[in-house]
C-alpha cells in the first residue's frame, strides 16, 4: 500500500515567492510555512539571483518547482538543464522537485510554454520512462502537476485522469495536483472536474496548488492573477478531505498584490484545509450533493458563449523572472 | 497515424508563425486533423490561444530586458522587430533570460532601421546588462597575492576577470539614454525622449553590490583589459592595447599601475595566474 503523500513532509501553506514580496518577506518574516521557487529563475550561477535565494533559504523551507522541463516533448530532457536542477535542489535541500505534465518545445525550438500532451499509451510510455530517469538523476523525489490546458487532442484515448494516474504509478513519482488548473481544464473541455479530483491518485500527491484565473466566456485563461474562486475552494476541501493534509501553495504570479493580500489568501487555505481535515477525521465531508452540483456548473461554460479570442489575456506564471537590471544609475534600491 | 513527436513538431512550427492561425488555412487544417474543439472554439482557435501566448510571453520578456530599444523604436516599430526576431531567431534555451542573445546582431543586420548603430549599441548595453546580472559571483583578489607576484612574473601573468564584467565600445551615449527612457516609460510620459548625438565612449559594465555600473574608461586602458578578458598574458595585452589603441607602448605602460589601482578597487579582475 502507498504511504500518503509517499511519505514526504506536510510542509502547511506556503505561497510562490515573487519579487514585489522579496524586501518585505525577507525583513519581516511573516509566518509561512514554505514558499516555493521557480527552478528556472534561479539555476544561474550568481549574481541577484543567488543572493535572494540565499535570503528565502534563511527566512522559510523552500520547495523547488520547473516550467520548463517539457517532460513529455519529442526529445530527451536536457542532461545540462537536468544537472543544474540537481545542483540547485542540493542547494535548496527541496523535499521534492517538481514540474508538468506537457512539452515544452520540439525542433530545437523552447516554446516556454505548458503545452498539453495527447493522452496516449505511448506518451505514458515515454513520460513514465523519462520520470524514472529524472528523478534517478536529480536525486530527490520527483513530481508532475496538471497542467491547464485550451485545446484537445483527436489522438487522446485516455481521461486526463487516466493518463496522470497511469504515469504516476508506473514511475512511482509524486503528483502536484493544481486544483484551479482541475477547475480550468474542465471547463475549457466540457468536463466534471469532481470526478476529476474522485479519480485521480489521492496517495501520491505531494503538494497542492490554487490560484485564479481570468473567465473569457468561451474559456478561461489560467492568469493566475487573482483571488482563488469559491468553487475552487470547494474543490481543495473535497481534495484535501481525500488525501489528508498535503503541502498547499497561493501562486499569484501577475497583478501581484501587497503582501497582506497574498498572506490573507494563504490564511484562507489554511482555514479551509483545516476544516476539510476536521470533517475527514469525524468521516464526513464538508461538500453536500448541492454544492458539488454548484461547482460542476460553474465549471460549465454558459451555451451559446461567442467571445472567442484571448484579446492579449496573458497565461500566467509560474513565469515572472527577476532580471530587470537594476543599475548603479537608477535611484532603485538593491533588493 | 502521426505520432506525438510527429504532431509536436508540426504544432511547435505553428505556434510561431507571426499571424493570426484562424487566418492560416494549413492551420486550419493541421487543427481540423488533428485537434478537438468544441461547442465554442474551433481547433484553430484553440490552437491559436497558444500562438498568442508564444508571442505575449516572449515580447514580455523582451521588452524586461530591452527597454532602451523599444523606447527608441517606439511601439509599432518595436511590435515588427520582435515579431521578426522571435520568427527568424526561435527561443532555443529553457532559460527565457537567453531570449534576447541574437538581439544585437538581428538588428545589426536590419537593412534600412532607422538610427540602426544607436540601436546596436543600446541593444549590446541591454544584452550586457542580462549577461553580469545573473554572472558568478567571485571574491575579489586578495591584494596580498598580487604583492606576491614576483616583477620578472608580470610579463607572462594572465589576469582572470570577474564574470560580472562586460567591456563595450559606444557609438552614443545609451547609458544617459537608457536612464531617460526608462524614466518616460514609468512616468508614462507622452512626448517622445530627444535622440542623442554621437558620443563614443569605452565602458565597462560592471556588476558590483548587486548593482551594475558603467565605468567609463580611457581607450589605452579597455583595449588593455579587452586584451587581458581575452587570456592574453600581460606582456602581449600590452602590446596589444598599444597597437588598437594607437599609443606607444612605453605610454601605456605608464598608465599601468593607476589602471590596475582602479581595477582592483572595482573588482574587475579575480586572479592572477603566473606563467609557466
Amino acid at each position: 500500500m502507498t504511504a500518503a503523500r509517499l511519505g514526504l513532509p506536510d510542509l502547511g501553506v506556503g505561497v510562490g515567492l515573487r519579487v514585489p514580496h522579496y524586501r518585505r518577506l525577507f525583513a519581516e518574516r511573516p509566518p509561512l510555512d514554505f514558499v516555493e521557487i521557480i527552478s528556472e529563475n534561479f539555476m544561474g550561477a550568481g549574481g541577484r539571483p543567488r543572493y535572494h535565494l540565499e535570503r528565502a533559504l534563511e527566512t522559510y523551507p523552500v520547495v523547488q518547482h520547473g516550467v520548463s522541463l517539457g517532460i513529455g516533448g519529442p526529445d530527451e530532457p536536457s542532461a545540462t538543464y537536468l544537472a543544474r536542477l540537481r545542483e540547485l535542489a542540493a542547494l535548496t535541500k527541496s523535499p521534492w522537485v517538481s514540474d508538468h505534465f506537457c512539452w515544452c518545445g520540439a525542433g530545437g525550438a523552447h516554446l516556454h510554454d505548458l503545452l498539453p500532451l495527447p493522452f496516449t499509451p505511448e506518451l505514458v510510455r515515454t513520460v513514465a520512462d523519462r520520470a524514472r530517469r529524472i528523478e534517478d538523476a536529480l536525486g530527490v523525489p520527483f513530481a508532475l502537476e496538471n497542467a491547464s490546458s485550451y485545446l484537445t487532442y483527436k489522438g487522446s484515448v485516455l481521461a486526463e485522469w487516466e493518463f496522470i494516474a497511469e504515469i504516476a504509478e508506473r514511475a512511482n513519482i509524486g503528483l502536484l495536483f493544481d486544483v484551479n488548473n482541475v477547475f480550468v481544464t474542465a471547463y475549457n473541455h466540457d468536463l466534471d472536474p469532481v470526478e476529476f479530483v474522485r479519480r485521480v491518485p489521492h496517495e501520491r500527491i505531494v503538494q497542492i496548488h490554487l490560484a485564479g484565473h481570468k473567465n473569457l466566456g468561451t474559456h478561461i485563461i489560467d492568469t493566475h492573477d487573482g483571488h482563488v474562486i469559491e468553487p475552487v475552494w470547494d474543490l481543495y476541501r473535497m481534495t484535501i478531505e481525500r488525501t489528508g493534509p498535503v503541502s498547499t501553495l497561493i501562486e499569484w504570479d501577475d497583478q501581484i498584490p501587497e503582501v497582506e493580500v497574498l498572506l490573507a489568501e494563504a490564511e484562507r487555505a489554511k482555514a479551509e484545509r483545516d476544516r476539510a481535515l476536521t470533517a475527514r477525521a469525524a468521516g464526513i465531508s464538508t461538500l453536500d450533493a448541492e454544492t458539488l452540483q454548484a461547482v460542476r456548473d460553474a465549471a460549465r461554460a454558459p451555451a451559446g458563449t461567442t467571445t472567442a479570442r484571448s484579446h492579449g489575456t496573458r497565461q500566467g506564471g509560474p513565469r515572472e523572472s527577476e532580471r530587470g537590471a537594476r543599475t548603479a544609475d537608477s535611484t532603485e534600491a538593491a533588493e | 497515424m502521426t505520432s506525438a513527436a510527429e504532431l509536436q513538431q508540426r504544432m511547435a512550427a505553428f505556434l510561431r508563425r507571426p499571424r493570426d492561425l484562424a487566418k492560416d488555412e494549413e492551420a486550419r487544417r493541421f487543427a481540423e486533423t488533428h485537434l478537438g474543439g468544441n461547442a465554442r472554439l474551433s481547433p484553430v482557435e484553440q490552437l491559436e490561444i497558444y500562438r498568442e501566448q508564444f508571442f505575449l510571453r516572449h515580447t514580455d520578456s523582451l521588452v524586461e530586458d530591452f527597454p532602451g530599444v523599444g523606447g527608441i523604436l517606439g511601439q509599432a516599430a518595436w511590435d515588427e522587430l520582435v515579431w521578426a526576431y522571435l520568427a527568424t531567431v526561435p527561443p532555443t534555451s529553457y532559460d527565457l533570460a537567453e531570449l534576447g542573445v541574437g538581439l544585437p546582431d538581428f538588428i545589426a543586420s536590419r537593412e534600412g532601421l532607422e538610427r540602426r548603430e544607436l540601436l546596436v549599441d543600446m541593444a549590446t548595453l541591454e544584452w550586457n546588462h542580462v549577461l553580469v546580472f545573473s554572472a558568478p559571483d567571485r571574491a575579489r583578489l586578495d591584494p596580498a597575492k598580487l604583492a606576491s607576484v614576483p616583477e620578472r612574473a608580470w610579463e607572462r601573468a594572465r589576469l582572470e576577470p570577474d564574470p560580472g564584467l562586460r567591456l563595450q565600445r559606444v557609438r552614443y551615449p545609451v547609458v544617459a539614454l537608457r536612464r531617460e527612457l526608462v524614466a518616460a516609460r514609468d512616468d508614462e510620459r507622452s512626448e517622445p525622449v530627444p535622440l542623442p548625438e554621437p558620443l563614443p565612449a569605452c565602458l565597462a559594465v560592471h556588476r558590483r553590490e548587486r548593482l551594475i555600473h558603467h565605468d567609463v574608461l580611457e581607450a589605452p586602458a579597455f583595449e588593455l583589459l579587452r586584451a587581458i578578458t581575452a587570456g592574453e598574458p600581460l606582456g602581449r595585452a600590452c602590446e596589444t592595447a598599444a597597437a588598437r589603441a594607437g599609443v606607444a607602448l612605453e605610454e601605456l605602460g605608464r598608465g599601468l599601475e593607476g589602471w590596475f589601482g582602479d581595477w582592483a578597487a572595482r573588482g574587475y579582475v579575480v586572479d592572477v595566474m603566473l606563467g609557466d
